[in-house]
């Protein structure tokens, strides 16, 4: 009970400020949009591209904005701005929650408004569009899609923690921030579908935990992945939470030695 | 006017002294914009990799337009005026507007001017450097006239989209609330670094207003790459006059209904 109502203090908090996730909503449709706008000029030459075609490539770019507005946490910045620089860090570790829920319940509202806002988003342009996306899924694959989401969450969450708690070190990390923003940008298949990116930049994006969180769930609604091959995104996806699990823990417990209250 | 200039020369010593004393800021500031930069030209060498040609435009000539972008946005834009477009919903919502009126300056002066990020400078560098090579290696002739012009359209781009900001940004005195109403523009800043061609292909009618800031970095670029044609500065020099003449009187109207912070 006590998580359902941190959890509603959480979406108060967020409602009062809803017209911020609306803009940043604004953001990934506009983002979204402008690489859709480009391919399209590159398929206006080609009819299909690496499997793709202009209609798939199409709805590719339209769960581009649901996909991030429900997957791409951003940890960071509350825990630089508030719990590093205002010092609310020492508040927190008393309370009788581990740091890393604590700030997952922070950010799951956001998460929520903002992939509903996208998924109103998604239909409404798919009514100005046409719905480019067959939806032919057998339960099993359903059942498998949501997996792959949750996991993509947990994925997405955890790598930005271990970022977010470099600021531990150097007090301040937007330099970090924007250079990881950039790489999740180019290789969780943002630009191009990762399978378009050209010679080792693909190799690389298979490689990166990057692609699990945005590429492959994408993929996954689009119907374009077997059940075998689901389950083979899973099993990477486990390796990848695992491995970043782990590290974060080491991390966690390196910075409490290091941490320095600043704002008292 | 020489006072107004006065004042700038000081704004800039005072900047670069805050440059110096916050170092740790300057680091980040500067590898965050690095950053950017490089993912403009990594983003324009991904979605061009499949085609020699997009939207009228060779891969060559996409490259160039990527390069006078870093020069234009990436670096004068952000350095001049992009820290003091973050700073509105602030001066907004703690009501430090306040003192700003009080000072014997043109109000619009001092909101836009108070912060220059100094170290953008390295990018701008960079950007020239990355520009040149392109130019060089697409073979294309850039001749004195075509560089006089190409320079005169950047100067009347940046206050096209100085103007644009200023109009948007504007806003935050009805809505200091939203804070992160410039992530609005740092997204429609990216259709600069785009062919206007692009907006036919969006396909959604109300992605026509932002139609200036295709004119921004794509004019000046023509300039260079001699494609330029009368219309095409006719266009730039009078969406550039009317928005900036427009901005200035929506900012004296939003003047009106400030309310400091306990409005």
């Amino acid at each position: 009970m006590r998580y359902v109502r941190i959890f509603s203090l959480h979406f108060q908090d967020l409602l009062a400020h809803r017209s911020r996730s609306i803009v940043y909503v604004f953001t990934y449709v506009f983002n979204s949009l402008l690489f859709l706008a480009f391919i399209r000029g590159v398929f206006s030459k080609n009819s299909s591209l690496g499997g793709w075609t202009l209609s798939t490539v199409t709805s590719y770019y339209f769960l581009l904005i649901l996909a991030p507005a429900l997957l791409m946490t951003h940890p960071e910045m509350p825990v630089l701005r508030d719990d590093i620089e205002k010092g609310e860090l020492a508040g927190r570790l008393l309370k009788p929650f581990s740091y890393y829920w604590q700030r997952f319940y922070h950010e799951i509202p956001y998460r929520i408004f903002q992939g509903l806002l996208a998924v109103v988003i998604y239909f409404s342009l798919s009514a100005i569009f046409g719905n480019f996306l067959r939806l032919n899924l057998s339960l099993m694959q359903v059942a498998l899609i949501i997996i792959i989401f949750v996991l993509a969450y947990m994925i997405s969450f955890t790598f930005k923690m271990i970022i977010a708690i470099v600021a531990f070190w150097t007090t301040d990390t937007r330099g970090l921030h924007e250079l990881t923003d950039v790489i999740i940008l180019i290789f969780a298949g943002f630009i191009v579908p990762v399978n378009l990116l050209p010679g080792i930049l693909e190799k690389a994006a298979y490689l990166l935990p990057f692609s699990y969180i945005i590429y492959f769930p994408v993929i996954a609604i689009q119907g374009k992945l077997s059940v075998l091959s689901m389950l083979s995104v899973i099993s990477s996806q486990i390796i990848w939470l695992c491995m970043l699990v782990i590290f974060f823990r080491f991390q966690w417990k390196k910075a409490l030695i290091r941490f320095t209250d600043l704002g008292h | 006017m020489k006072h107004y200039f006065q004042i700038y020369l000081l704004l800039i010593k005072l900047n670069y002294r805050r440059s110096i004393a916050n170092r740790a800021d300057l680091f980040t500031g500067l590898f965050g914009s690095l950053s950017w930069g490089v993912f403009s030209i990594v983003s324009i060498y991904i979605l061009s990799a499949r085609s020699s040609s997009v939207f009228g435009w060779s891969r060559a000539e996409l490259f160039i337009l990527i390069g006078v972008f870093n020069i234009m946005v990436g670096s004068t834009f952000r350095m001049l005026f992009s820290r003091n477009f973050e700073n509105f919903s602030k001066l907004m919502r703690y009501g430090e507007l306040d003192g700003v009126l009080l000072k014997p300056l043109d109000t619009q002066f001092a909101v836009s001017t108070q912060h220059i990020s100094l170290y953008v400078i390295i990018r701008a560098v960079i950007a020239c450097i990355y520009t040149y090579i392109v130019i060089v290696q697409s073979n294309a002739v850039v001749s004195f006239l075509s560089f006089l012009s190409f320079f005169i359209l950047a100067i009347i781009g940046l206050i096209l989209l100085y103007a644009c900001w200023f109009l948007v940004m504007t806003l935050t005195v009805w809505l200091p609330d939203i804070y992160n109403l410039d992530e609005i523009l740092y997204s429609t800043d990216a259709l600069t670094r785009y062919p206007p061609q692009i907006l036919n292909a969006m396909k959604i009618l109300v992605f026509y207003l932002f139609f200036p800031f295709t004119l921004v970095v794509s004019t000046p670029t023509k300039a260079l790459l001699h494609k330029l044609s009368v219309l095409d500065v006719v266009i730039l020099v009078g969406f550039a006059c009317g928005l900036l003449f427009i901005s200035r009187k929506f900012w004296k109207f939003a003047l009106r209904y400030y309310t400091s912070a306990s409005g």
